[in-house]
């Protein structure tokens, strides 16, 4: 038997999930199921907070299914802190769309059910368990506005791209079964630990696993999906996919190579090393001459995730502490972002960088979140973001990868480019004809919580730029205790 | 008693900070225009006033109190530390209160001047509508000035050194719209700026040979390790240079910019863009004075360094005769009164340069009332001729100005050194102290300042005499309007009359080293200021004899005979071209300086910036942006090329992969 | 050979219930021939034609919730021969494995999707 209080959380997620589809399958308002799955959300962080459990769950011979430590504990916590607010940007969207509106939440709670898992997994098969559950609905919701082609595409790319990436994950965890006779995380450390080179069939398998979690993290170049299905999926759905699956599968990534994988750093850290280096780059330099904002963000994510790479290339406690930062950072900046970028949509705003000029005399306040939250990204003191990069590239620069740091900074200085490009666009350009027509001041109709989650966003922000030991006390030790 | 001092330096900051909270307050339904009149400021302005005003003269009378219990009190000097600022290792930098003999006669004359100020303001900026900003400016200068005659170390000082510095730029820029104002601003900000380079080098030598900046730290190693201090020598171009020499140097630079010494002078006239009163507290009686009062501070310093003494003399007699010499021809009333200050602090400065910093003490305090003096009254002029500042439209305002005519006599006559007035006392113990220092070195100075002596009564008397005397020469409509100006700007003078007239004899007891009880330290070799005493009768009335006939000669050409000035200018048409045009040094440095500077400027804008820089920087911004275009061209938006792209990726990786292991 | 009769008798019953089930009818029933009851029966599509013609999607939601059951009953059968060994856990197991397909089937319920038109 094993002790179910380690897995309260992952069983209450499912089990909220179904009560709220069976919530709205008998009449329920989808702005009543947002609100029991936003209630379920913050109560699910009190357990969470309050009685951190560590420890294993369905032990069998060496190892265990799933683990519980510091650092799996964290990254579940800020998953919860992240999921809340994108479940409030669902809502204002889908309302007066033609779409399943209350079917959303299930999915995002079997979503992130799935990132829990994730997070915890010390087996093959439940890590693949944890993967599909958590893409499957992801899929589902990319595809909610069924009647627009968009989405219908996103939803199918992304599917056939994750399928090919799941079949190579599965084909990875066979090849490692047959080279070693285990799924276990522990006992392949075991059989990898007698040092020397891997048998070629392990190292294949190996690879190809790590390569289904590089997929779900859009590293060059397994990445091209993701310019297509940010675009194409609703909005929410986008912030969901931008802020969370990074953080479950990075989490993922961070313990497969500080766990069963450690032995083998010589290999895995120079590979990485250029995978970052080609995120960061591709991202940067593509996202200049995007004209969609979503698509822009969606290079932005590619680039993002090259700087979240450099911090586990950098294989130090103050490195993975640093990935952690980093996507909590990101995650928050993305959704509040979004949260204006879906305001923006609901005033028939054109979300385009074009659309977006004049937009600090039309609409001052949203510009002005806007601008605080693209300066964070773009690594601007004193805002949160420069803090990120910082603990990325420290740590890097320690590890003695100064000319990824380099190749990095240089990344960033691009990427800068583009959040101050729209800075410029907002703040100094002329509106053409056709926005200025189509942009006119439309009131939003009720009082929605966008503003609520881009004001967090901006203010959570601001203060991990001023005080970023709130949260780097936490991460550090969280990552201190992989080692 | 010890916080006193405490109290009465943050006064004015308070006052100051009191005022700008004021801002905070709403300006109502009036808000939408952007032109502030004064009728809606009045409450707000009249809040900042009276905080401003009255911190300072509360200052003030503290500032009494402190300095009077140290002279009759018997009180001794006392250092209150406030807290550490800065703490690297074995340098620590504690700021607080040093508050000495030396200190606390600046703090008397900082807040004394400052307070008359405050209350002249009151009456002479009632019409501006931007006031409140005026009196904040005003308190926070007097707050830097403070910190920096109590520091007790060169960092504090160093602070509020540049304190006063951003102050005075933004007082003499108080009018921006004014095109003049800003240049004249500027400039004096750059001016100084080259200065204080000099003397941040100077305190870096300073901190890299004492290993700290506290004064107590180097005074005590300077009397402790006096022959290998003096023996030690810092390498400068190839040459060996006498470190103490070169910091001793160094900080004079940095002194004579504040100070406005002859080379660095050019901003002081400029200066008086600013609006009167500021001209009379910062660039007469306090801030270009803070030179002065460090050099004396540092005494124990540079009477090591007697050849850096020999250079602070040779300036500061330049500085009196240059600036002696063009007063004489501006026409602008408060120019020459600029030009004069400019020509006491030379005074002040040779005093230094033959180790009579008591002198020097004691000329800077009695300048300071009757130069104050001056300016406001001057002031009081500008204001009943409605700005009108060309003395040679003035004439015969005796009759519509009485009390202002009698302040400006008895500021001139302390000005000239007429006995009993204050400035006597203290010119002829600088004058003395010179022709009898040790050797007889200084002599040559004695005589410079004995001329500048009487050029100083010519233009300080032509000045009363042009403006007072005589018929008017202005438009009749100005002198129709002209009215004495109210007591809220005549009140605050009379202190300072009391000043010019008194200070000398009561405060006569300055000008010996020992009423410094040890603030200030002469090394017996070469001490000037016992020998005075014994200088000869002829020595002793030179000066006094030249400044009558200086009052006389002023009387005779500037209000008697007024068509004979015209005359001789044109007879001596040279020397009179090289006085009303300043020795030509602004343009001197136009030429030498500021053009170079400007062509190089220019080349390497256009040729290193934008062609080189800029093409550097614009070529990779484009190379990125095309690579950007280029690799847009592979997102397809078909599944299969994805697809593809993702296993060709993975076949090479595990190729490489393969390779590794196996090979 | 004793631990195989049950097989004989499995196999006896299987053919006999086929083979009840194909002569019944014939002894009993009418018979009236026309076109489409003579054509192989291939669940409403033409039975020879182009492959890639669009269907209706509602074949292929009540394919998907055929697969679903299906799955199900493969399930069940391996679970329900090793049930004594599971002991409560596996039946817990189970009954929540039911309990979500039930859910499941009674969303689509609610939300029509079994209803053809």
């Amino acid at each position: 038997m094993t002790d179910l209080t380690l897995l309260f959380p992952t069983i209450f997620l499912a089990v909220w999930a179904l009560v709220l589809l069976m919530y709205g399958a008998f009449g329920g308002s989808a702005r009543t199921t947002a609100a029991f799955a936003c209630f379920g959300l913050a109560m699910l962080l009190v357990p969470m907070l309050t009685k951190p459990a560590m420890g294993s769950a369905f032990v069998l011979g060496q190892g265990a299914l799933l683990g519980f430590s510091p650092f799996t504990q964290l990254a579940q916590v800020l998953l919860l802190v992240l999921a809340i607010p994108v479940a409030l940007l669902a809502e204002p969207f889908f309302e007066g769309r033609k779409a399943h509106r209350a079917e959303i939440y299930t999915l995002m709670l079997l979503s992130l059910c799935g990132m829990f898992i994730l997070t915890a997994a010390q087996d093959f098969l439940p890590m693949y368990m944890g993967l599909e559950l958590m893409s499957f609905p992801l899929y589902i919701m990319a595809a909610m506005l069924r009647d627009r082609a968009e989405s219908s595409e996103a939803a199918l790319k992304y599917f056939v791209l994750g399928g090919l990436a799941s079949g190579l994950l599965l084909f990875g965890v066979g090849l490692v079964y047959a080279a070693t006779g285990t799924t276990q995380f522990a006992s392949l450390m075991v059989a990898l630990g007698q040092g020397g080179m891997p048998w070629p069939l392990l190292s294949v398998g190996l690879a190809l696993t790590v390569l289904a979690v590089l997929f779900k993290l859009s590293v060059v170049p397994f990445h091209m999906w993701t310019p297509d299905v940010y675009q194409g999926a609703p909005t929410p759905v986008t912030a969901f996919m931008a802020a969370l699956p990074k953080l479950a599968a990075i989490v993922l990534l961070v313990r497969l190579l500080e766990g069963p994988l450690s032995g083998l750093q010589e290999l895995w850290q120079p590979a990485l090393a250029v995978l970052a280096a080609a995120s960061m780059v591709v991202g940067s330099v593509v996202a200049i001459r995007q004209t969609d904002v979503k698509r822009l963000l969606a290079w932005s994510t590619i680039a993002n995730v090259g700087f979240v790479l450099c911090g586990v290339v950098a294989a130090s406690p103050q490195g993975h502490g640093g990935v952690l930062f980093y996507l909590a950072v990101y995650g928050l900046t993305m959704v509040g972002l979004f949260a204006v970028l879906i305001e923006l949509e609901n005033l028939q705003e054109p979300v385009t960088v074009h659309g977006l000029a004049g937009l600090a005399r039309r609409r001052p306040w949203l510009a002005t979140m806007l601008l605080m939250l693209l300066f964070s990204m773009a690594g601007v003191p004193p805002f949160a973001g420069f803090m990120a990069k910082l603990n990325v590239f420290a740590p890097l620069v320690a590890a003695g990868y100064t000319w990824l740091a380099v190749v990095g900074v240089m990344a960033s200085v691009v990427a800068a480019f583009y959040s101050l490009w729209l800075v410029k666009t907002m703040y100094f350009d002329v509106p053409s004809a056709e926005v200025a027509v189509v942009a006119k001041p439309v009131q939003s109709a009720q009082q929605s919580p966008l503003m609520l989650v881009a004001l967090a966003a901006v203010a959570v922000v601001l203060v991990l730029g001023v005080l970023p030991g709130l949260l780097s006390n936490l991460t550090l030790p969280a990552a201190t205790a992989l080692f | 008693m010890t916080h006193l001092p405490t109290i009465l330096i943050l006064l004015p900051l308070l006052g100051a900070l009191a005022g700008a909270l004021t801002y905070l307050w709403p300006t109502g339904a009036k808000r939408r225009s952007n032109i502030r009149t004064l009728e809606h400021s009045n409450i707000r302005d009249t809040i900042a006033m009276a905080t401003t005003t009255g911190s300072v003269v509360l200052a003030a009378v503290l500032a009494w109190t402190v300095f009077l219990s140290l002279w009759l009190g018997g009180g001794a000097a006392s250092h209150v530390d406030w807290f550490t600022w800065l703490n690297a290792g074995p340098w620590q930098v504690t700021f607080g209160a040093l508050t000495d003999k030396l200190s606390a006669t600046m703090y008397v004359v900082v807040a004394t001047v400052s307070a008359c100020v405050h209350v002249y303001s009151i009456g002479y900026m009632h019409e501006d509508a931007s006031r409140r900003r005026f009196f904040i400016y005003l308190s926070a200068f007097t707050f830097a000035m403070l910190m920096l005659v109590s520091a007790p170390n060169l960092v504090q000082m160093f602070l509020g050194w540049e304190g006063v510095g951003v102050c005075s730029y933004l007082l003499i820029g108080f009018w921006h719209h004014k095109e003049s104002a800003n240049a004249a601003a500027m400039k004096a900000f750059i001016v100084n700026r080259v200065a204080d380079a000099a003397m941040l080098v100077g305190l870096f030598l300073l901190l890299q040979t004492f290993g700290s900046l506290t004064y107590g730290d180097i005074f005590g190693q300077l009397g402790a390790n006096t022959a290998a201090l003096m023996n030690a020598v810092t390498p400068l171009f190839g040459y060996e240079v006498s470190t103490l020499s070169l910091a001793a140097l160094l900080i004079f630079v940095g002194a004579m910019g504040k100070s406005a010494q002859f080379g660095l002078h050019t901003w002081l006239p400029d200066a008086m863009e600013g609006p009167t009163p500021v001209s009379a507290l910062i660039h007469a009686a306090t801030m270009v004075t803070a030179g002065v009062f460090l050099l004396c501070r540092l005494s124990p310093l540079y009477e090591l360094t007697p050849d850096v003494l020999h250079i602070v003399a040779y300036v500061g007699a330049l500085t009196a005769i240059f600036a002696a010499t063009v007063g004489l021809t501006q026409t602008d009333i408060k120019r020459v009164i600029a030009y004069s200050t400019c020509s006491q602090l030379g005074y002040m400065f040779f005093a230094i340069g033959v180790s009579a910093y008591p002198a020097a003490m004691f000329h800077l305090t009695t300048h300071a009332f009757f130069k104050a003096l001056l300016f406001l009254g001057a002031g009081s002029v500008i204001h009943a001729m409605h700005h009108e500042q060309n003395i040679f439209r003035m004439g015969g305002l005796k009759t519509v100005l009485p009390i202002t005519y009698v302040c400006m006599w008895l500021g001139s006559l302390a000005l000239a050194g007429i006995p009993p007035f204050a400035g006597f006392f203290s010119k002829d113990l600088i004058l003395e102290s010179a022709f009898m220092a040790p050797g007889g070195w200084a002599q040559p100075v004695y005589y410079v300042g004995a001329l500048a002596a009487m050029l100083t009564a010519i233009y300080g008397f032509r000045i009363v005499f042009m403006a007072f005397e005589g018929a008017f020469m202005g438009d009749e409509k100005v002198r129709s309007h002209a009215h004495e100006s109210p007591w809220v700007i005549l009140g605050p003078m009379m202190p300072l009359a009391a000043g010019a007239v008194l200070a000398g004899l009561l405060l006569s007891p300055m000008g010996t080293l020992e009423w410094w009880q040890g603030a200030i330290v002469i090394s017996h070799h070469h001490d000037a200021l016992h020998a005075a005493h014994h200088t000869p009768a002829y020595a002793k009335y030179a000066p006094l004899l030249l400044a009558i006939c200086g009052i006389a000669a002023a009387w005779y050409l500037f209000a008697e005979y007024r068509n004979i000035p015209r005359k001789l200018a044109s007879v001596l048409a040279i020397p009179y071209a090289i006085s009303l045009n300043k020795w030509y040094v602004d343009e001197l440095y136009d030429l030498a300086v500021v053009r170079p500077t400007r062509v190089l400027a220019g080349w390497l804008y256009r040729f290193v910036d934008q062609e080189g820089i800029d093409g550097l920087v614009n070529g990779a911004a484009d190379a990125t942006k095309q690579a950007g275009q280029a690799l847009r061209q592979t997102q397809t938006g078909h599944v299969a090329h994805y697809a593809f792209a993702m296993v060709m990726a993975l076949v090479v990786g595990l190729g490489l992969l393969l390779w590794r292991v196996m090979g | 050979m004793v631990s195989y009769f049950p097989v004989l008798v499995f196999a006896a019953l299987a053919v006999g219930i086929a083979v009840a089930m194909l002569v019944g009818p014939w002894l009993l029933a009418t018979f009236k021939r026309d076109k489409v009851k003579t054509s192989a029966y291939e669940c409403g599509f033409e039975a020879f034609d182009t492959a890639r013609r669009t269907f209706d999607v509602r074949f292929y939601l009540v394919a998907i919730l055929f697969i679903v059951f299906d799955l199900e009953v493969a399930f069940l059968f391996p679970w329900a021969m090793a049930l004594e060994q599971f002991g409560w856990v596996g039946f817990v197991s189970m009954m929540v494995f039911l309990g979500v397909l039930t859910i499941g089937f009674v969303y689509e319920w609610k939300k029509g999707a079994l209803e053809w038109e």
